[in-house]
């Protein structure tokens, strides 16, 4: 890893991005830093999740979504028309609102995204990968005994955590988070936010969320989206300590609308 | 201080009664110090007991402005300028309730007091006890301004206080060299002295928590002294 | 009006909707059970037929044999002689008349049942045994009582004469009731006692067979093509509004089209599966690609996105996980519209499958029946025997729906992966 001029892992400059008509950003200019929990906050329908979904390209699959503007990776193009997405998305890991493991086993479930890439194509390589990724997503402990149970059969904190850790099994970069503990109760949440904390050593992290104090316990640095525009970027510290726009304040003081 | 505006009500409502009460508390706080000040000066006697006996009212403030403040914090997990202003109002209210404590303390020494003070040490006494007083009041009026200028010129005139402060030693310790018999008479003229100044200090505190609440930054730099004279 | 009254009036309207409801639940059941209570009373007599017990003498004399009798000249050898000789004994006639009579009492088919029991028992040569032979349509009604036998003569099928032969052998014990599986092996027949549905059953099969082939794997493509490739734009709109329209449009006009194009262009054989097949098959389509994109579209979109988001292309995402997700759905769907395949009538009239078929087809070349068109055939018969005839065949076609129902029910059970 070298250290000089890599504090900046993504970096998009004037990202704007269209739902047929609607325009849902406009000219995002964001900066995020390299093995860091970056926060993203701000109302329903901010464009927040739309953002993150830009990093790894998700967007492609909705057919009215245009995106115009850029995004860089390591310095390198994300919307380039010769970039493969599906290296782009097996080295940016995505975790979503509600858990949604596939409906086999767990093994299966981590197994999965190495079997794609032809990576563990030896039965105890995989054995190996599967053990891995749910030990650095907090679960192996409690499902190790049973790994040919189907994944859905899990609580639902499990099975996010078992989200997670089909994001790692492919050795991702940078993992996207949106909304992860949106359906999960607090103790599972709590899980998952250590385990969140323990990720961003080796992992550049971009957390969607609704809950301030999340933010505010898990990330480095937070960015506040309002109406498809950024707002304000800074250290989550200054942001919900003393917010320097006003907006800001407002909507993390709950004196919105 | 409170902006209306909080999406609940009950929050907004929440924060008004912790301003009210704080200011409350802010107006007991100077009328116990004037009456401190005023039972040094002209040596009355006879308002000590209504002075120590009026302070339990502020403690009592302070009690429900902590209580308010908890439950607050655990309701609401404030952000931003709420978590500035329950902070800074927590130390305020500690703030106010030790100028209240030190105005208790002054007013406690007048009893042994003799009638016959030398005039200058009266005079002196009163300009230390003035200017605190004013002090008090401005950062009272600072705080229900929402003024930062004014927080910072308070803070500023910590210095002032300091001088009188030694002038006023100076006095007491003329006063003791005149006679060894002012010996007892003199350590209480000193506790007095002191605990003006010490008021003093708890003001420019109330200055910091004001300019902090306001900036969301702490006043850098040193703050301002006369000559040192530790306790 | 007031609150109670008001509330007293909400819960009538309840109670009345219940009745309703309940009433015409049940005056469905109750339809249902007499049209099964009907054709099953009809046509359960269907599945037994009535024989005959009587002595043959094997005379080899007979048989004109020329040479060493072996298993190939019997199956060469004119039985006709020495069945009639032997049938003929039963009964003495006086004249002609009467013998034909005592031959009509027995199926046409009498000498080839005759020859079959020898070919099977080939130690009987020369001598005597008793072979159960299948008796007449009119006989076997007499038997299962369906003719009255209090009707004058001429309005009877039965002569007097015949009616006490069947006395007679009713007494000494010969007639006898042995399960019908002529019903099940033999092909159409003029003669009811003989007629069997073994024939349309095989022309359904392989209809439906090539129904299944054809359809399925076009239907699956193009659902998956439709629901998760194609671009959303007017055409595919277009395509989407004409696939409704065509599930809905009348199966007879499908035969028209099997006719036009299928017979009179491109030459296909009348009256075969084959063609039947692709008919049906067209007919299918669309009532396959319904069910299947709608499972496809059952399938929720967080499991597209988590197989995306792990770096799966589009095509793996698609079939690792969508596809086999939908497949209950899409299984059932099948088999749904296989089983209205099954049993559509209309479109194969028009190409031909209502001849008169008498061989069992052992290809989809082959002229053939199919289940629902010998129900059609069946019941513009005047003999009685048909009658029970049709019947059965209602009631195993509406086994096979009803076991195709299940199967479909049971795979989308069995196979039903629960998602939250």
């Amino acid at each position: 890893m070298e250290l000089n001029n890599s504090k900046i892992k993504i970096k998009s400059k004037n990202l704007n991005v269209y739902y047929g008509n609607k325009q849902a950003l406009h000219n995002i200019n964001l900066e995020i830093n390299n093995k860091e929990v970056t926060a993203l906050i701000g109302p329903s329908g901010c464009g927040k999740s739309t953002f993150i979904r830009c990093i790894n390209r998700m967007n492609d699959t909705i057919d009215i979504c245009k995106v115009d503007g850029s995004i860089e990776i390591d310095g390198k193009e994300v919307n380039d028309k010769n970039v493969d997405v599906v290296t782009l998305r097996e080295k940016i890991g995505m975790v979503f609102q509600k858990p949604n493991p596939f409906p086999k086993s767990i093994y299966d479930n981590i197994a999965y995204g190495p079997t794609i890439h032809g990576i563990g194509e030896k039965k105890d390589e995989m054995d190996k990968i599967v053990e891995t990724s749910l030990k650095k997503a907090a679960l192996w402990d409690e499902v190790k005994d049973r790994l040919n149970e189907p994944g859905t059969g899990l609580s639902g904190g499990q099975q996010q955590r078992l989200c997670i850790a089909r994001a790692l099994s492919v050795n991702p970069e940078v993992i996207l988070m949106d909304e992860p503990c949106s359906a999960l109760d607090p103790i599972a949440t709590a899980k998952i936010e250590e385990l969140i904390d323990d990720l961003k050593k080796s992992y550049t992290i971009v957390i969607v969320t609704h809950s301030m104090a999340q933010a505010v316990r898990v990330s480095q640095k937070t960015g506040f989206f309002h109406l498809g525009k950024i707002i304000e970027v800074d250290t989550t510290e200054k942001i919900f300590k003393n917010p320097a726009n006003k907006m800001t304040q407002d909507y993390i003081t709950g004196r919105f609308g | 201080m409170s902006d209306t505006g909080h999406t609940v009500k009950s929050y907004a409502e929440e924060m008004q009664s912790l301003n009210d009460d704080l200011v409350k508390m802010g107006s007991l706080t100077e009328s116990q110090l004037a009456d401190a000040m005023e039972a040094v000066i002209k040596l009355d006697k006879e308002s000590v007991d209504k002075i120590v006996k009026n302070d339990s009212k502020i403690n009592a403030l302070r009690s429900a402005i902590d209580n308010q403040i908890t439950t607050v914090l655990v309701k609401r997990a404030p952000m931003a300028v709420d978590l500035r202003i329950t902070i800074s109002t927590m130390k305020i209210s500690h703030d106010l309730e030790r100028i209240g404590d030190l105005a208790k303390s002054v007013a406690k020494k007048v009893t042994p007091l003799p009638i016959d003070l030398p005039d200058e040490l009266v005079n002196s006494l009163r300009r230390l006890g003035d200017l605190v007083q004013k002090q008090l009041k401005d950062v009272l009026d600072a705080y229900l301004n929402n003024s930062k200028e004014k927080a910072v010129e308070i803070w500023r005139k910590d210095e002032q206080v300091d001088d009188l402060t030694n002038l006023a030693m100076n006095e007491v310790a003329n006063y003791l060299q005149k006679d060894k018999k002012n010996l007892e008479v003199a350590t209480h003229l000193l506790f007095v002295t002191k605990n003006i100044e010490r008021a003093g200090d708890h003001i420019t505190n109330i200055a910091e928590s004001l300019y902090y609440l306001i900036e969301g930054e702490y006043l850098e730099g040193a703050r301002p002294k006369g000559k040192p004279l530790d306790s | 009006m007031t609150k109670e009254e008001r509330l007293k009036k909400r819960h009538n309207a309840e109670k009345r909707f219940r009745f309703y409801g309940l009433l015409s639940v049940s005056l469905a059941v109750i339809f249902v059970l007499v049209l099964i209570q009907n054709i099953v009373s009809k046509g359960s007599s269907a599945f037994s037929r009535t024989t005959i017990a009587t002595d043959i003498s094997f005379n080899a004399d007979l048989l004109e044999i020329e040479g060493p009798i072996t298993k190939k000249s019997l199956e060469e050898a004119e039985f006709y002689d020495l069945a009639v000789e032997s049938i003929l004994k039963i009964y003495p006639s006086k004249d002609s008349k009467e013998e034909r009579q005592v031959l009509r009492l027995f199926s046409p088919d009498y000498e080839y049942e005759i020859k079959r029991y020898l070919i099977k028992n080939p130690d009987k040569i020369n001598q005597v045994a008793s072979v159960e032979l299948t008796s007449s349509d009119d006989v076997d009604q007499l038997n299962k009582g369906n003719f009255p036998r209090d009707l004058p003569e001429d309005r009877r099928r039965v002569s007097n004469f015949q009616l006490n032969i069947y006395d007679n052998l009713v007494e000494d014990g010969k007639i006898g009731k042995k399960f019908n599986d002529y019903f099940f092996s033999k092909g159409d027949s003029r003669d009811p006692e003989l007629a069997g549905i073994g024939g349309s059953l095989m022309g359904s099969f392989f209809t439906i067979t090539i129904c299944l082939i054809l359809s399925f794997p076009i239907a699956i493509m193009a659902s998956i093509y439709l629901e998760e490739f194609a671009p959303k734009n007017r055409i595919t709109d277009f395509i989407e509004i004409n696939i409704n329209n065509l599930a809905a449009v009348p199966s007879i006009v499908y035969g028209l089209l099997g006719l036009g194009i299928l017979l009179s262009v491109m030459d296909f054989p009348r009256s075969t599966p084959l063609v039947a097949g692709i008919t049906l098959s067209l007919m299918t389509l669309p009532r396959i690609i319904i069910p299947c994109r709608a499972s496809l579209k059952a399938v929720p979109p967080s499991i597209r996105e988590a197989a995306l988001s792990v770096g799966a292309s589009k095509f793996q995402t698609v079939f690792h996980h969508v596809v086999p997700l939908a497949m209950p759905g899409t299984l059932s769907g099948t088999i749904i519209g296989l089983a209205q395949a099954l049993g559509e009538t209309a479109p194969l009239i028009l190409i031909g499958m209502v001849a008169f078929v008498v061989d069992i087809p052992g290809t989809p070349v082959d002229p053939s029946a199919s289940l629902p068109v010998q129900v059609y055939l069946w019941s513009e018969q005047a003999e009685r025997g048909f009658v029970e005839k049709t019947s059965a065949t209602i009631m195993m076609l509406l086994g096979f729906l009803i076991v195709m129902n299940f199967i479909a029910v049971y795979l989308r059970q069995k196979f039903e992966k629960k998602w939250n």
